[in-house]
């Protein structure tokens, strides 16, 4: 998929990938492309200032975590986080019904 | 592209502030994230996906200047209210400078606006060639020169003989990105005018110079006409003295560029 179609709902695909549970950036990353069927295949460098925004907005947050051998930050969705994705999901359920429908249409037209 | 995780990460290191704590907890996930790529995939894959060294610094140094921004908001509110206060307890009301009672607080108010000033025009020039926010420059030094400008705007009314003393700084100022672009250094040579690149780029922020010029220069006035040089102002007029300041603007410049790469991480 486009990045430029991805990048647009990137926050709400991280918010999604972390209601399933936390993860550091690298475990978000594969959570998209395995969930999307790499259909997904975000630039991963855009993967970071997303979660910065995402955790500046109060919807996850983070901190160290040393399970591993190397320090690694562990995000998480805060409450606020689980009712901005309620509110995403909605969103574009709604979107996609209308692009659906024109789309569709236009298929059916042809 | 870097070939390696390590080539990368360094390439990366060089393009954000060398101490910063944002920067140091983004490098260390980013350097996490390489290498849990790398054992999977390959470093060369792993590098492909993130993206270039500049990309990535480009994209998290939009969302550093976020942050900055907000501690950025409340120094100018804090330079407001210190105004307001401090000019409460002077004997001269706000034209402090004047007064023998706060001669430490005059001393501060000329040293906050020649360094702020210096520093902040330094981060413009500086600011086009790397990604805005990734050095320590450009709202770093715009929240001193700010709070500057906050606390000299309204002091001088006495504006009209500082014209020729801010023609000559934006003069200097100009000269200075336009050896920069010559160069080809941080402004990449072409047709548009550098201001016109750096208007572009960052509006908030030419803007940003360009008040701590007028103000700089409006404080530099009236602390000749009523408080630091007032025989000389009265005696020679406001153009003569406009262009004393001048000279003094252009040592202030000078003496921050020489001092402010190092400070700035730009060296």
């Amino acid at each position: 998929m486009k990045t430029e179609a991805i990048r647009g709902h990137l926050e709400d695909l991280i918010l999604a990938v972390l209601s399933a549970g936390p993860g550091h950036g690298y475990a978000i990353i594969q959570a998209l492309r395995e969930r999307s069927g790499g259909v997904l295949d975000v630039p991963e460098g855009s993967l970071y200032p997303a979660l910065y925004r995402l955790e500046r907005a109060g919807l996850a947050a983070s901190e160290w975590s040393r399970q591993s051998a190397r320090k690694r930050r562990v995000y998480r969705l805060t409450q606020a986080g689980q009712a901005a994705l309620a509110e995403g999901r909605a969103d574009w359920r709604r979107m996609a019904a209308g692009i659906n429908a024109v789309l569709m249409d236009g298929e059916a037209h042809a | 592209m870097p070939e390696t995780v390590d080539a990368y990460l360094d390439d990366l290191r060089r393009r954000v502030p060398a101490s910063d704590r944002w920067w140091d907890r983004a490098l260390a996930e980013i350097d996490d994230h390489l290498r849990c790529a790398a054992e999977a995939d390959g470093e060369a894959a792993a590098l492909q996906r993130f993206g270039t060294p500049a990309e990535v610094a480009g994209g998290l140094a939009k969302e550093y200047n976020r942050v900055q921004a907000a501690g950025f908001r409340w120094i100018l509110v804090g330079a407001a209210v210190a105004f307001v206060v401090l000019s409460g307890f002077s004997r001269n009301g706000p034209m402090m400078i004047g007064s023998v009672t706060s001669p430490a607080l005059a001393l501060v108010e000329v040293l906050l606006a020649q360094f702020g000033y210096a520093f902040g025009i330094l981060a413009l020039i500086c600011a086009p060639g790397r990604p805005l926010g990734a050095t320590r420059s450009a709202l770093a030094c715009v929240s001193c020169l700010a709070a500057a400008v906050l606390l000299k705007m309204a002091l001088t009314p006495q504006f009209a003989g500082g014209l020729p003393a801010m023609a000559a700084v934006l003069a200097l100022v100009t000269w200075a990105l336009r050896r920069r672009a010559g160069r080809g250094e941080w402004l990449a040579a072409g047709t548009e005018s550098a201001w016109l690149r750096v208007w572009r780029a960052h509006p908030a922020l030419t803007c940003a110079v360009v008040c701590v010029v007028a103000g700089a220069n409006a404080f530099q006035l009236g602390a000749m006409r009523d408080g630091l040089w007032p025989t000389l102002y009265t005696a020679w007029g406001p153009l003569p003295a406009g262009a004393l300041a001048a000279a003094a603007e252009i040592v202030a410049v000078v003496a921050g560029a020489m001092v402010a790469p190092r400070l700035l991480d730009v060296a």
